[in-house]
């Protein structure tokens, strides 16, 4: 599955971490560096399986473990309205 | 694996990074800016976008480079009535402070809770006519094309020369004016097509001020080139009254613009009150003193305590409460205190008088400018209670302020603490002490660009209740603007 950042989400990039603002709720979001890497996979157009195995490559975690993480970030991201699937667009 | 996400930003809930509430902060702007395009786009409004966070965006690659309030964008000269009817209809209002010469500048500013938008259907410099500039208007509506954000952006090179004529027109009040148009530089335009831009705008020496210079020449020049631009310059000049001295321009316009925002024009019906043992009047449309009053004079009392005979400044001193406590508890102070409101500094110095203290001195004027030359390099202690609301944060500004008071625009609230830490250090002496007072929250955010500026914090308390926290810094050397 592919996703990207929806658009009418607002982002701005710093070190370590990234805020995001969606504007239809008019909420602020705040994800670290890890969340961070996780937005950037998607920005290149990865699928969450591809976004994964690099993950996996940086950190040398267990790539189960990584999997369950980002499904729950991916799934934090979605219900917020932050995230939506390429497809749906 | 470390995957944090926090669903809000919270500034009262330490340790928030400073950067973390910037980029909010930037978030905000550039979402009510898109907003109110949109608003505009509905009515068939084209809209160029001229600065703001999208322009951080298209130029540093992020909407939060810098922190800043100002949002403006330019819409088509014969839209101009629609444009704005269309803000007013949206919620927004015409902010009084657009002055008597708003017409003349082709421009106005529009507030909606707390977010200010300048609308401008021409484009001017400082104090240069909108008519001045109708060839680079030209050419910024020529070139321009649909970005992203929804609203048109102008080519690089138009975008360069406009950039460059608005920092040399505002006598490169910002740094990050000048850096804008470095910024622009850096991504590559046809320095051809600039040179012709900028030939038929007569701004070529605007663009090789601020490429060269990268900061404000050491004297005054005329915005646009040649014979024309002195002539342009002095004739709107003399056209804008600059002639007048401010002081009397501001004596005319405060009893207009205080009426206009529901103070009367007298300020007659105001209240009276004693406030540490010195009885105040305070006319309606200036602040009434209070607790807050009596909290920053003890922070400044406790601080002067180990110097003899201090040289004491306060900048937005409003009736005089605070530097008239002061110069009560220490006769020996001399105290010099600054108010941009002509109806407070007239109470100011009806309460001293009523005083009978003799070592205070009131003056009219923005921050420090008006403190006598004398002053610089000789002054132990700034302090201030400036108008510091984020907006972004409490949904714009407090109905009850009276308008000439609330000044801030930056979203986070401190643009004019940063513009006062910066000025204050002509006229700190070395190892002198800026006390300001700001939410716990607005110190995280503003300590770095302090430290930068060349201060230490000394000292941060909160006096028990108060909202606010007290901080001292002192100014260790003078470090880069």
């Amino acid at each position: 599955m592919r996703y990207r950042v929806s658009k009418s989400v607002l982002r701005a990039s710093l070190e370590g971490e990234e805020v995001l603002l969606s504007t239809e709720t008019d909420q602020y979001h705040v994800v670290n560096a890890t969340g961070q890497a996780v937005i950037a996979e998607f920005d290149a157009g990865r699928s969450l399986e591809e976004a994964v195995e690099s993950l996996v490559a940086d950190s040398g975690k267990p790539v189960d473990r990584v999997r369950r993480d980002v499904t729950e970030f991916v799934q934090a991201l979605l219900s917020r309205g932050l995230l939506e699937t390429v497809d749906q667009a | 694996m470390d995957l944090q996400m926090d669903s809000q930003i919270a500034p009262e809930s330490a340790p928030t990074r400073p950067a973390t509430v910037g980029a909010a902060l930037a978030l905000w702007s550039q979402a009510r800016t898109r907003q109110a395009a949109a608003d505009l786009d509905r009515a068939r409004i084209p809209v160029l976008l001229l600065k703001g966070p999208d322009l951080q965006e298209r130029l540093y690659g992020t909407p939060a480079a810098y922190p800043s309030g100002d949002v403006d964008v330019l819409v088509p000269r014969r839209l101009r009535a629609r444009a704005q009817s269309v803000l007013v209809r949206a919620g927004f209002r015409f902010d009084p402070s657009n002055g008597l010469l708003w017409r003349m500048s082709a421009a106005a500013s529009y507030e909606r809770k707390g977010f200010f938008l300048d609308l401008h259907w021409g484009l001017h410099a400082g104090h240069l006519p909108s008519w001045c500039f109708r060839s680079l208007e030209r050419d910024l509506w020529a070139n321009a094309k649909p970005a992203a954000h929804g609203m048109l952006e102008p080519d690089l090179e138009s975008l360069i020369v406009f950039l460059a004529v608005h920092a040399a027109g505002h006598r490169f009040e910002r740094v990050e004016w000048g850096e804008n148009v470095r910024a622009a530089a850096a991504l590559h335009p046809d320095w051809r097509r600039v040179g012709k831009i900028a030939r038929r705008a007569r701004a070529v020496g605007a663009v090789r001020r601020v490429m060269r210079l990268g900061e404000a020449p050491a004297r005054e020049q005329p915005v646009l080139d040649g014979a024309y631009g002195r002539f342009v310059s002095v004739f709107s000049w003399l056209g804008r009254g600059h002639f007048v001295p401010r002081s009397l321009r501001d004596r005319l316009r405060d009893p207009i613009e205080l009426w206009r925002s529901g103070f009367g024009f007298t300020g007659r019906g105001g209240s009276k009150r004693v406030v540490g043992g010195l009885r105040f009047a305070t006319p309606r449309g200036v602040f009434r003193p209070g607790r807050l009053a009596t909290d920053l004079a003890r922070s400044v009392l406790a601080q002067a305590e180990s110097r003899t005979a201090p040289v004491l400044v306060e900048v937005g001193t409003g009736a005089g409460a605070v530097a008239l406590l002061v110069a009560k508890e220490r006769p020996d102070a001399t105290v010099h205190a600054t108010e941009l409101s002509v109806r407070a500094v007239g109470a100011a110095k009806r309460n001293l008088r009523a005083s009978g203290l003799a070592s205070v001195h009131f003056y009219e004027g923005d921050l420090l400018t008006p403190l006598p030359y004398e002053l610089q390099g000789r002054v132990d202690i700034v302090f201030s209670n400036l108008p510091t609301e984020a907006a972004a944060l409490t949904g714009g500004p407090d109905p009850r302020v009276p308008y000439r008071t609330y000044l801030g625009r930056d979203p986070d609230g401190l643009g004019l603490a940063r513009q006062l830490a910066g000025r204050a250090r002509t006229f700190l002496k070395p190892g002198g002490m800026l006390l300001l007072m700001l939410e716990p929250w607005q110190w995280d955010v503003i300590l770095p660009d302090l430290k930068r500026l060349g201060y230490a914090p000394a000292d941060l308390q909160s006096p028990e209740g108060s909202p606010f926290v007290y901080g001292s810094l002192r100014l260790l050397g003078k470090g880069p603007a």
